[in-house]
């Protein structure tokens, strides 16, 4: 047995990458995860790494149990395939920020008490806001500060709920579900934020597409994951989540339905996949929790696979709307494959692990009509557009667009089809996924109903997208969403006052650098200022030296009277 | 045979709401030139020239 922490093994070696050599820190991006693997590989029920202050207080880093170590391989795998994929990446501060944002990540999964959570919380923000800033566009830059803004409002709301809650001195991380106190309020909305949940998801959709394709990959991987998992370790059960995943699920698949931007298009696919796992986890069943844990971490294995595409796409035609794209497998046949697996797999495809882990979800929901249907409806929308829209306007369907194709990089293809074999083998071999988790749910996915069921609707499906064809061509336009609350009438508020704040400050200093020059002309030259004082017009454009004079007489006056009273 | 023409028939009616949802309603209420936040930028708190 150690105690060797995963996630701190991530964080040196982000630290570590910083400072290196660029050939060095290719390595170490790479051995860094492979090491942690190990590391979290090793540990035992009873490993433990506690870290004392305060004389009483007692930071417990390392709490391991499965569902920690479920989150925490999915982890280190997909930091290993980010690794091989941002391979060549140049600026040292991406590659430091994405291993100590995925050590973080880590970090909050092994954690057992809230001090701990909420330092590695906090870190992950601000180690991912760094791979939003990187894009250093003027969008990413502003994306980036307004996701910013999110993650510390959730992480302060998350703060003051486990201040709320920890006032009796316990620190341990405890299921909150029947509570209904401030303190739960305050968590679920921190939470809620990394969740995304509606109206709280924006961030989503307007940072993730600005980063680098790899930080873009690094992105979508954890930290909607971590809150899952917060969800499942903290409010399991909580049954009035199910129709809020379900509605949020709808609302993703729609908004993906209408986007032409790939990487937000999948960006807001992200929302309506954690929609099913808030949907499952909230049934507090064993098939529910096991479900959404399985979901999250085979999501992360598809959804990075089809970001790494998108991200190859980005690199190969310097093109992300899929209005300016088509027609791409003839000249990127590796990437169109590894997406059309992984878009397959997304939508629920037999012998792919989407449909081992979307199983799990609906046989928990199986009593929960409302949320039954509006997963099933949600689970329609990824087939129509991820699987449906993006494989025929971006690769396999006619174009009238030349598209002209650069090659993509040996380490990203390497990296894809890794993933993509991943999806194959936990798809066809679902035992693997079923052990690793918490409850070891044993599913029964390959029964031909459950086949028949899946096929039945994507058949269904594909209908009426085939006869308006036309009308799913995505147009060049921006979707609002929830962000347009703090983006215009907010945003407008915010720069009047501003600008009112500015004037304010403005006068106070004119005032006071009046104040100053009459003062050092009062210690120099008093007969001028006497003279400005008597010959001043209001026309002049000066400072009007005469008011200063006044103001300084009905103070001497106040102060002279005020003597007289005190005396 | 049953369960596959039954779930065709969800899957043809869901599909056809989806895209009457999505297509049909959302992006007539949502879309927007892409120019539409341009103006939210650079408003900071010193005065327009």
């Amino acid at each position: 047995m150690h105690s060797l922490h995963p996630g701190l093994i991530l964080i040196l070696t982000g630290l570590l990458a910083f400072v290196l050599p660029q050939k060095a820190r290719q390595i170490v991006a790479i051995a860094g995860p492979v090491v942690a693997l190990w590391a979290l590989w090793m540990l035992e029920p009873d490993s433990a790494m506690n870290f004392h202050f305060a004389g009483s207080i007692t930071m417990e880093l390392l709490h391991v149990d499965m569902l920690a170590k479920a989150f925490g391989l999915i982890f280190c795998i997909i930091a290993v395939l980010a690794g091989i994929y941002s391979f060549d990446a140049a600026d040292r501060g991406e590659k430091a920020a994405a291993l100590i944002y995925a050590g973080s990540s880590l970090g909050v999964v092994f954690a057992g008490d809230w001090i701990s959570l909420i330092c590695f919380w906090e870190v992950m923000a601000v180690a991912s806001w760094y791979l939003v800033w990187v894009g250093r566009t003027q969008k990413a830059k502003r994306a980036s500060y307004r996701y910013l803004v999110m993650h510390f409002f959730g992480g302060n709301m998350l703060l003051i709920g486990a201040i709320i809650l920890c006032a009796d001195g316990n620190f341990d991380l405890q299921l909150l579900t029947g509570e209904t106190g401030m303190g739960y309020w305050m968590v679920l909305l921190g939470v809620a934020v990394n969740a995304a949940i509606p109206p709280l998801h924006t961030w989503v959709a307007d940072a993730y597409p600005e980063s680098t394709p790899a930080g873009t990959v690094y992105m979508g991987s954890f930290t909607t994951k971590v809150a899952i998992f917060a969800l499942i370790r903290l409010f399991a059960g909580t049954e009035w989540l199910v129709a809020i995943g379900g509605l949020m699920a709808v609302f993703g698949a729609c908004m993906a339905l209408i986007e032409n931007d790939l990487r937000k298009l999948l960006s807001y696919h992200i929302v309506s996949q954690l929609g099913m796992m808030v949907a499952g986890l909230a049934t507090g069943l064993a098939a529910g929790i096991d479900g959404a844990a399985l979901h999250a971490a085979f999501n992360i294995l598809y959804k990075g696979v089809l970001l790494m595409a998108a991200g190859a796409v980005f690199v190969a035609t310097g093109k992300r709307k899929i209005s300016e794209l088509g027609g791409l497998y003839k000249q990127m046949p590796l990437t169109a494959v590894c997406f059309l697996i992984a878009s397959l797999s997304i939508a629920g495809m037999p012998f792919l692990n989407g449909f081992v882990s979307k199983g799990l979800i609906m046989e928990a929901l199986h009593d929960y009509t409302l949320g039954y249907w509006l997963v099933m409806l949600a689970g329609i929308g990824t087939w129509l557009s991820i699987t449906l829209k993006i494989n025929y306007f971006v690769f396999f369907g006619k174009t009238d667009n030349d598209v002209v194709c650069g090659k993509v990089p040996a380490y990203m293809n390497i990296a894809m089809v890794l993933g993509a074999a991943l999806c194959v083998i936990t798809g066809v071999l679902p035992g693997l996924g079923y052990s690793l988790m918490p409850n070891q749910t044993v599913g029964h996915p390959f029964t031909m109903e459950h086949i028949m069921e899946y096929f039945g609707l994507f058949i269904g499906a594909t209908v009426p997208f085939a006869m308006l064809i036309r009308k799913m061509a995505p147009h060049d336009y921006l979707s609002l969403d929830f962000d347009w609350i703090y983006r215009k009438p907010l945003a407008h508020i915010f720069s009047e006052l501003s600008k009112d704040v500015h004037q304010i400050f403005v006068v106070c200093q004119d005032a006071a650098n009046e104040v100053t020059k009459n003062i050092k002309l009062l210690l120099n030259d008093p007969a001028q200022l006497l003279y400005n004082a008597t010959h001043w017009h209001r026309d002049e454009e000066e400072m009007p030296v005469g008011n200063f004079i006044w103001v300084f007489l009905i103070f001497c006056l106040i102060a002279f009277l005020s003597m007289g009273r005190i005396i | 045979m049953f369960v596959l023409l039954k779930y065709i028939v969800v899957g043809l009616v869901g599909g056809s709401l989806l895209i009457f949802l999505a297509k049909g309603i959302m992006a007539h209420i949502l879309q927007r030139d892409l120019d539409y936040y341009d103006d939210a930028y650079d408003r900071g708190g010193e005065p327009d020239a």
